[in-house]
């Protein structure tokens, strides 16, 4: 196996690697950046807890090769509130919602909650359930997140 | 166990720029080379240790794969055109429905981001979504060869359960859907366990109307049979005929008795059959409004 | 102006780890890392049931792994929960087997410096099996002849011989039966069953262990109880326990799957100890789902009842289908008993239960550790009598509850109490009025091919596992809390939290014992080394007893408090109180009728500290003598397809009766997942096997392990929670436990929802539209046949 090297931007600094093609990027983040945020839940795509954003996009890093998103800009839980730690109006509104119980889940559900609002800033509670039905969370039954998202709206 | 935590096989991977480049990779790597899209079905049949390749051509940096464009002749979707565009890309056609909601019904975003139609297609599960309803809208993919290229209609394209007739130098660009033909009405439903899940099975009917008359019909669907499968006698039976609802019935029963269902950790033989009756009318009934009023 | 008289308790407040959860800086264990760390996995058996030949790890040590079997642990047979006492604890397994009883059972285990070596290295073992018949159903194994997967097991230090593979019985009696079923007007009897369910929490299970230079070992697992994975930790391997230190790390969701030690917590201290580095072991989904499961359940229920709907009678009988261990089936037969006993009352009842070994992934408790699966049962048939009698199914249930006053049993025979606060009556009127009870239509009314139904599900659980004497189960918590210098306040406990809230509502109690302002109750990081024993974080006891314990050392913090300050303010401690200032955040103790005579906690720390007087804390062991139900009561509506036999939860209303409520928001979000889980067990869930290669139909993959998804869950609208208005006494601040009850009314409640829809009584959960279809099928076929005589047509397969 030939190492390659990739280049990308994460949480908004620039990042070197050289990794082993078979690197998914759910554990380059985890391992050599050391951004534990991101989460295994499942490794087959089930359950969305590794959900990251790509130039943008919400996709699942644990069926991502690191080669693959040579060049793109990635945005990890660790990167959504402000360096100075100021919290994202989602983050907030979590905490207030109580939206938060293991707090396994709420990684990849406040990175595809800021996701739908960057689309749809007034989402309808329909919009919201269609947008994080891939992620799956077994504490909550989704109630409270549904409504932290809401209250996000404009 | 296999290990789903990380990728325990070992590959060389390569990004050629172009088709041509590809296809060299191809040659020099044979059986040994698989190629790559979004990954959503290729990283997970790694996981599971189905497929063993020592190299891995991604085609997601081949300029050009990934257009999308419309004009007098239809839509062409670029082969690794994202499932979230070729999604929206549908929604502007209302003729289009039935694709639009069948990759609207595949599930989590992230899965749109990623995959591609091509690969979905390519992938050829028994269960894909893009199916059924590329093949009611007279889908055709191009194949393109170190020398050429061919057209191939869906339904000769996918032979069986995970196979489609592809040979190992031979790449998809482009998958293309005819024109909207006016008064067409198209839609897709597909029954499963969750929201975000693999098919129990679904169906796609589009059909042409003119007032209470369905002037032709395309019936196809997926998860009950080896490949999706067009249900040609439910088809003729309403082809050129004023509708009404013992014809429905007719038509639906006889969906039923075509389809060849198994039993399998998802749902039963019997199940497929009899709600294959059901959802064929649902789905009818939706195209039929959609090609202009209620029936 | 709000008519709660608490500073802390009752109120929203934030959540204290939310902030690190919402910006990803929490670490669980498998986020732990350490330098010098290797990665381990676990080698698998592929077969259900084998005897291991032998193992042969040469080849993977070549590539510079470290490996073990069964031959490199000391062979102490144990059993990894560690809750009930030694004569009562059934032990059948070692860390690593000499004889496989499931599929994805642990046979040998490598460590290595990176991941992907660790699996090739794993991939270079040798084993050689010979495989035995296995057996995957609970009655087959109990057949003469059936595959034996143990002669014999350890019970306390006896030696136990397996009969039939019955792991253990249970039975238990009051009265007599036969006597009560001879008053009744009417026996009802029928066969009930639930799902093997998996536990699907979020994160797998996973441990980080370090061999320390002095021979002990520090231990990062996932688990309920960090004092019983030290114990027995302690025990396998023969260390000090004041060198056996294991961590409280955030468990991301738990449901009972880590009461028990994880079964890769002592394999991954066996690495360490064996290769001197720390090793960390992360399970992947797939080994997840054959490690663990909920104990399903068959279940033959016979009631006696009069005309007017008392209860004469009742005889319950069940068999449980264990898997391949035994974790915690025998203390799960006795509280099935005592669940099955508080819903109603029953002069003379009778319970007979049989937990059986077969060749599939042993189960555990799950949130409710039988009780769903009893009212699953019961409230089934409370319905079924409900309507051969022409009584409402509210009014039955009225008739009947264990209430107010009377006596209740715990988790079990043994432990009995009498009720003392009760929220049941009140829960069950506004909670009709909300669904619209009143306006439910008989199944004949409904003919449209979407039809709607609403059900009722009540139930209740233990707050812990109290009780006035010694008995079959430790139950006790430690607590220490001490008043810092600056009069913030410092809570050592090793109560857990798996996402409920249970360490919030310790906070808050402190908080409010000590007039302290919450934002200066700190919860302190803790270990098994700095804290005294506490029992699990399990069994409903979070808040009742571990609150309660944290309680009376706030108590006692502030008698020596007020001591000191009596000191520096002249006045007699008796006198003395505290008021929370939110301006200084500081506690501010004073003495009623006067501005003049005041101090504040801080500075009565700080000058205990400058004079020398010590610093100002309080240890408690506290045993609750009591575990008091707390009540649920779920009205499920459901719309079923009847073309495609689909069903979907359309609204519910979830209430409790939790005595005082410390975390409001939390504790509905309690509600509201249970609900979730609920419904997922009454229509959803179920994990099956291959009868030819003993593998799990799904294979571990969530791909084939379906659980709801917030598409499926009813609008935010459609969901109402509430709580009952009770105090319980014995309870901090009156307060009861929420956990488990959260989800054991709601199957019952939705298989009673799916009849008033359909007019069909399905038996067996999951309620899955294949089974649904065919029994619409035959229903309208037997209509057809015999206009209209009411059979049932599900046979409940």
């Amino acid at each position: 196996m030939q190492k390659q090297h990739i280049q990308m931007r994460i949480n908004g600094e620039s990042c070197e690697f050289w990794v082993e093609p078979n690197t998914l990027l759910m554990n380059l983040l985890r391992n050599e950046m050391e951004l534990t945020g991101t989460k295994y839940g499942c490794g087959t795509g089930q359950c969305g807890g590794c959900t990251v954003l790509v130039n943008g996009e919400p996709v699942l890093s644990c069926l991502t090769l690191a080669l693959a998103v040579d060049g793109a800009d990635i945005l990890t839980i660790e990167g959504v509130a402000a360096p100075d730690g100021t919290l994202d109006p989602i983050q907030e509104a979590f905490l207030d919602t109580a939206a938060i119980q293991c707090g396994y889940c709420t990684p990849g559900m406040v990175l595809m909650a800021k996701d739908l609002l960057n689309k749809n800033p007034s989402p309808s509670e329909d919009q919201i359930r269609e947008h994080i039905k891939g992620n799956l969370c077994r504490c909550t039954g989704y109630h409270r997140i549904v409504q932290a998202i809401k209250s996000c709206g404009e | 166990m296999v290990n789903t935590k990380i990728l325990t096989q070992e590959f060389d991977y390569h990004r050629p720029a172009s088709l041509a480049e590809a296809f060299e990779l191809l040659a020099e790597y044979g059986d040994a080379a698989k190629v790559i899209a979004g990954g959503t079905d290729v990283v997970p049949q790694l996981k599971y240790e189905k497929i063993a390749p020592n190299h891995l051509v991604t085609l997601m940096k081949i300029s050009g794969l990934s257009d999308i464009n419309e004009d007098s002749d239809g839509l062409n979707i670029g082969a690794c055109a994202r499932l979230r565009d070729a999604k929206q890309a549908c929604a502007r056609v209302p003729g289009y429905a039935a694709l639009h909601d069948a990759l609207r019904s595949i599930g989590k975003v992230q899965v749109m981001n990623m995959g591609t139609l091509g690969g979905n297609l390519c992938t050829a599960s028994p269960a894909a979504d893009s199916v059924p309803p590329l093949l009611v809208l007279n889908g055709r993919v191009t194949l393109a060869n170190p020398v050429g290229s061919r057209t191939l209609e869906i339904e000769d394209f996918i032979t069986g359960p995970y196979t489609a007739a592809m040979a190992a130098n031979e790449i998809m660009t482009e998958i293309h859907i005819p024109p909207d033909q006016g008064h067409q009405g198209s839609a897709f439903l597909k029954i499963a366990r969750v929201a975000a899940d693999i098919s129990k099975l679904s169906c796609a009917v589009a059909l042409q109307r003119d007032a209470d008359r369905c002037v032709s019909c395309r019936i196809a669907l997926g998860a009950v049979a080896p490949v999706p499968l067009r249900i040609k006698g439910a088809e003729e039976l309403l082809g050129g005929k004023k509708m009404d609802a013992t014809l429905l019935d007719e038509a639906a029963a006889s969906v039923s008795a075509g389809i060849r269902p198994i039993s399998d950790v998802r749902s039963t033989e019997t199940y497929r059959r009899q709600v294959a009756a059901v959802i064929f009318k649902d789905v009818f009934n939706m195209a039929w409004q959609r090609a202009g009023g209620k029936r | 102006m709000d008519d709660n008289k608490f500073h802390a308790i009752g109120r929203i407040s934030p959540r204290k780890e939310g902030y690190a959860r919402v910006t990803g800086r929490e670490r669980y264990v498998s986020d732990v890392s350490l330098p010098n760390m290797l990665h381990a996995r676990v080698l698998r058996s592929p077969y259900p049931h084998a005897k291991i030949v032998s193992i042969d790890t040469r080849e993977a040590e070549k590539l510079g792994a470290v490996c073990i079997s069964h031959h490199d642990i000391p062979k102490i047979k144990y059993n990894e929960r560690q809750v009930s006492i030694p004569e009562k604890t059934y032990r059948d397994r070692t860390v690593l087997p000499d004889k496989v009883r499931h599929v994805g059972e642990g046979v040998a285990a490598v460590a290595a410096k990176t991941e992907a070596l660790v699996d090739k290295a794993l991939k270079r073992i040798v084993v050689k099996f010979e495989p035995l018949r296995a057996v995957f159903d609970p009655y087959e194994a109990m057949q003469e002849g059936a595959p034996v997967l143990y002669e014999d097991i350890m019970l306390g230090d006896k030696v136990l011989p397996i009969q039939q593979n019955i792991a253990c019985f249970r039975e238990v009696g009051e009265g007599d039966v036969a006597k009560g079923f001879a008053e009744a007007d009417l026996v009802v009897e029928n066969e009930f069953k639930t799902g093997r369910v998996y536990h699907g929490q979020m994160e797998s299970k996973a441990v980080v262990c370090r061999p320390e230079a002095d021979g002990g070992i520090t231990v990062w697992p996932t688990t309920q109880s960090i004092h019983n994975t030290r114990q027995l930790l302690g025990r396998i391997f023969n260390i000090p326990l004041s060198k056996v230190n294991v961590h409280r790390v955030p468990i991301g969701g738990a449901f009972g799957s880590s009461i028990q030690m994880n079964t890769p917590v002592a394999i991954c201290v066996a690495l360490a100890l064996k290769a001197q580095k720390p090793v960390k072991l992360v399970l992947t989904r797939e080994e997840d789902m054959y490690d663990h499961c909920k104990y399903p359940t068959i279940i033959r229920l016979k009631y006696g009842v009069k005309r007017d709907g008392t209860l004469t009678a009742g005889y319950l009988k069940t068999v449980v289908d264990i898997g391949g261990h035994n974790i915690q089936a025998y203390p799960l037969l006795g509280c099935m008993a005592g669940w099955f006993v508080s819903l109603y009352r029953m002069p003379h009842l009778k319970f007979e239960g049989n937990a059986v070994y077969t060749n599939k992934a042993p189960a555990c408790a799950m949130q409710g550790y039988g009780n769903p699966q009893v009212s699953f049962a019961v409230e089934s048939q409370m319905d079924i009598i409900a309507e051969k009698l022409g009584i409402d199914p509210i009014d039955i249930r009225l008739k009947n509850y264990v209430g107010l006053g009377e006596t209740f049993w715990g988790q079990g025979p043994t432990v009995r109490s009498v009720i003392r606060s009760c929220g049941v009556e009140e829960m069950l009127l506004r909670g009709k009025e909300i669904i619209g009870w009143e306006k439910r239509l008989t199944p004949q009314l409904k003919t449209q091919r979407f039809r709607r139904g609403i059900g009722v599900g009540r139930g209740f659980h233990t707050s812990g596992t109290g009780a006035p004497t010694p008995g079959e189960v430790i139950d006790y918590s430690t607590a220490m809390v001490k008043i810092n210098e600056d009069g913030s306040v410092d809570c050592s406990t090793a109560l857990m939290c798996h996402g409920g809230g249970t360490l919030e509502a310790g906070a808050k109690i402190v908080a409010e014992e000590l007039g302290v302002p919450l934002d200066n109750v700190g919860i302190s990081p803790s270990d098994t080394r700095s804290t005294g024993y506490d029992v699990c974080t399990h069994a409903t006891r979070g808040v009742y007893c571990g609150g309660a314990s944290l309680q009376r050392a706030a108590q006692k913090a502030k008698q020596q408090l007020f001591e000191f300050a009596s000191r520096l303010i002249e006045v007699n401690p008796e006198a003395l109180r505290i008021y929370p200032e939110a301006g200084s955040g500081q506690g501010i103790i004073y003495l009623p009728g006067t501005l003049a005579k005041n101090i504040s906690i801080g500075e009565v720390a700080k000058m205990a500290q400058l004079k020398g007087w010590g610093t100002i804390l309080g240890v408690v062991s506290h045993r609750q003598v009591n575990c008091p139900p707390c009540f649920v009561t779920n009205f499920i509506e459901v719309e079923v397809d009847t073309l495609t036999g689909r069903i979907r939860p359309t609204r519910a209303v979830a209430a409790v009766d939790a005595g005082t409520v410390i975390n409001p928001d939390l504790a509905a979000g309690q509600l509201e997942g249970g609900l979730c889980r609920g419904v997922g067990l009454a229509l959803l869930e179920d994990t099956d096997y291959d009868p030819q290669t003993g593998e799990l139909t799904c294979g571990g993959f969530l791909t084939d392990y379906k659980m709801f998804s917030a598409q499926d869950m009813p609008p935010l609208e459609d969901i109402a929670t509430f709580f009952a208005n009770t105090y319980e006494p014995s309870g901090p601040f009156g307060a009861k436990g929420i956990g488990e009850a959260a989800n054991n009314a709601t199957a019952g409640a939705v298989a009673n929802a799916v009849y008033n829809a359909v007019g069909i009584r399905f038996k067996a959960a999951p309620i899955k539209p294949e089974r649904v279809l065919a029994a619409l099928k035959q229903k309208s076929q037997i209509e057809e046949d015999d206009h209209g005589k009411h059979e049932n047509p599900d046979t409940g397969v």
